[in-house]
């Protein structure tokens, strides 16, 4: 009897070593979207509205910290818009005036190209900062996480569900917004993930805007390279206007 | 000059029909006259007290630099002087205010605006924004907001619900999510559409500020510009900072609100239209009585003194007029300078009065110079009087208006 019991501790105890606490479920779904590496893309962004739809053809490119250039290759009536993120700053070129505006960071919430995306809605670090996680289900292919707002964080959702693929490296499959009245507000949805370099990236995903039927953002990278040599001069306010070598 | 004063007195009320017409139309030239001025003064009093007791401030110490670039950037180096500033003769309150321009997120949209961080145990003495609080509370403590009802309809946030507050100043990006706890209603629509108070400790957090941007006082009305001129007198000995009354704060607004070159055109036309009226009606008296002046004439009333007598007649009956008149328009401004009729009526209008600073509560006032004013009315009467009716009678041939039918 007592050899029984010994055994159904240890058997509890190996299982539990193998449990995982919620935080590092977050913080592998976070950590996977994480390259740390240079990247470029060509980027198609779709705006889809009810009444009609506006496509743009974007090129991208990162040094995979703080720094991206962005440059809006089409439509023509857009063509030459250019953003620069260096950290804290954004800076936006305007072709018809031909100047550089700085916006500060605050302005970062305000919508891209008149899109559903902000820079602050991909999440991240804010997640593990602002949020406690808690596992609301799982199984073998799936885990779903649910964060609710610490006590004051700076955050206006009332809690986000973060569903994320188990067998995959913990990518993300979905991510709710809701509001304070438990309304789900916003949907980030992540398609198509394609394997460069050992790194896991969506080629896909949407944004959804749940408080407005027929209004979402797709985006879809195509040529998508991680890990390429990156001219520096990319990431100076002369190649909002110039663009740069790549 | 006393025999045709007393012709005149009895002249105007032999013919009572005639004079009490005249004198109602000075009458209401007059009673219009106050109450236009009353309620014009009356406006711009409501546009000054909105702009000094809920968007600006009665006066305000600030940065120098502060006035021409008002960035946290350019806050006060320290708050050293207040006691100073407080010890001034007309200085009724001060309170420290940080502002800066900043994002509030709600979960379903963000606006660019200006928010105000404030000591809450303070700010009550220099604004009247925490007493239009209509639902829920003024903040009390940091992690607290107060907006204005129509920006919390706008983000569609509600009591108790939490909102972010974003700004970029000395600090680097920051954050901070604070409670709604109270909206203002005050039918003003920069102060329902934009206020934003926030408790000053969060402001500077957000900031990196450890000050403020500025220390708003509190001063009797009409006194702001007085006091603001004594606090920068006692702190000279700080050329980097400065004190600025109403009339700066407002700038141009202020020059706009206190011009009075419609209402002149105004009262002209009034006073024009009843002294008119007034000297038509007499020029047909003289014209019946020509036979009556003739009479006097030949018994020894020379034509220059019939003359003056015409003249004091259309002087007597308009300034009778004018007596009525200031009682019916005093009367009026009193009524409307106690109850609160016109701030319905200009509200119902629409928004474009409210856009200026227009609240809901617009009271005429009832100053003694609007009797001046409407006073204009007897002088162009005596004008008019001397130049038509007055000429003819001077003119006049005694045997040939003796012979008039």
């Amino acid at each position: 009897m007592k050899h029984y019991l010994l055994l159904i501790i240890l058997f509890t105890a190996f299982s539990l070593s193998f449990a995982q606490t919620p935080d590092e479920v977050l913080d592998k779904i976070v950590n996977s979207q994480r390259g740390g590496q240079t990247s470029s893309s060509t980027v198609t962004m779709s705006v889809i509205r009810p009444n009609k739809t506006t496509e743009y053809q974007i090129k991208n490119v990162s040094d995979g910290d703080e720094r991206s250039l962005i440059q809006v290759v089409a439509p023509s009536k857009d063509a030459g818009q250019a953003f620069l993120q260096d950290g804290d700053n954004l800076y936006l070129y305007n072709p018809r005036l031909k100047r550089t505006l700085r916006l500060p960071p605050s302005n970062q919430n305000d919508s891209f190209l008149g899109s559903d995306v902000s820079y602050s809605d991909l999440g991240g670090s804010e997640f593990q900062d602002n949020y406690t996680p808690e596992i609301t289900n799982q199984d073998e292919a799936t885990v779903e996480l649910t964060l609710t707002p610490k006590e004051l964080a700076p955050t206006p959702y009332g809690k986000v569900v973060l569903t994320a693929d188990v067998a995959n490296n913990y990518r993300p499959i979905t991510y709710v917004f809701y509001d304070q009245r438990d309304t789900a507000v916003r949907q980030m949805s992540f398609f198509d993930y394609i394997d460069v370099e050992d790194v896991f990236f969506p080629s896909r995903f949407e944004i959804e805007n749940l408080t407005a039927e027929g209004e979402k953002t797709a985006i879809t990278f195509q040529d998508l390279k991680f890990g390429v040599e990156v001219d520096q001069n990319c990431f100076r306010e002369s190649a909002l206007e110039r663009g740069c070598n790549n | 000059m006393l025999t045709p004063l007393k012709l005149a007195w009895r002249n105007i009320f032999r013919q009572k029909r005639r004079t009490i017409l005249l004198m109602l139309v000075v009458a209401y030239a007059s009673a219009m006259t106050i109450f236009i001025w009353g309620m014009t003064d009356g406006q711009t009093q409501s546009v000054l007290s909105n702009q000094a007791r809920f968007l600006k401030a009665p006066a305000l110490i600030a940065n120098v630099g502060y006035f021409d670039d008002p960035d946290p950037d350019n806050a006060l180096a320290n708050l050293d002087f207040v006691d100073r500033a407080a010890r001034v003769p007309g200085v009724l309150g001060t309170a420290p205010r940080l502002e800066f321009f900043g994002i509030l997120r709600s979960a379903y949209r963000s606006q660019n605006l200006q928010m105000r961080g404030v000591d809450p145990a303070l700010e009550a003495s220099v604004s009247n924004v925490p007493g239009k609080i209509t639902q829920g509370r003024m903040i009390e403590k940091p992690s607290e907001v107060v907006m204005g009802i129509d920006l919390a309809e706008d983000l569609d946030v509600r009591l108790g619900e939490r909102v972010v507050i974003e700004a970029s100043s000395g600090a680097g990006a920051q954050a901070k999510g604070l409670i709604l706890v109270g909206t203002a209603k005050s039918d003003i629509a920069f102060v329902d559409g934009g206020t934003v108070l926030l408790h000053i400790d969060d402001a500077r957090d957000l900031t990196g500020v450890t000050t403020a941007t500025g220390v708003a006082l509190s001063t009797a009305r009409n006194q702001e510009d007085v006091v603001a001129a004594r606090v920068n007198e006692v702190l000279g000995d700080l050329p980097e900072i400065h004190t600025s009354g109403l009339t700066e704060l407002l700038g141009e607004l202020a020059q706009q609100a206190n011009r009075s070159g419609v209402l002149v055109i105004i009262v002209v036309f009034f006073g024009l239209f009843a002294a008119l009226a007034v000297t038509s009606t007499m020029l047909v008296s003289v014209m019946e009585r020509s036979k009556e002046f003739g009479m006097m004439g030949a018994i020894g009333m020379e034509p220059p003194k019939l003359s003056v007598m015409v003249i004091l007649e259309a002087v007597l009956t308009t300034f009778m007029g004018w007596i009525v008149g200031l009682a019916l328009g005093y009367t009026l401004t009193g009524i409307m300078g106690y109850w609160n009729i016109l701030g319905p009526v200009f509200s119902q209008a629409g928004d474009a009065f409210s856009s200026f600073g227009l609240g809901s509560e617009i009271y005429t006032t009832s100053k003694p110079i609007f009797a001046l004013y409407a006073g204009v009315t007897i002088a162009f009467a005596a004008f008019f009087a001397l130049l038509i009716p007055a000429r003819k009678v001077a003119k006049m041939n005694i045997v040939d208006a003796m012979r008039t039918e």
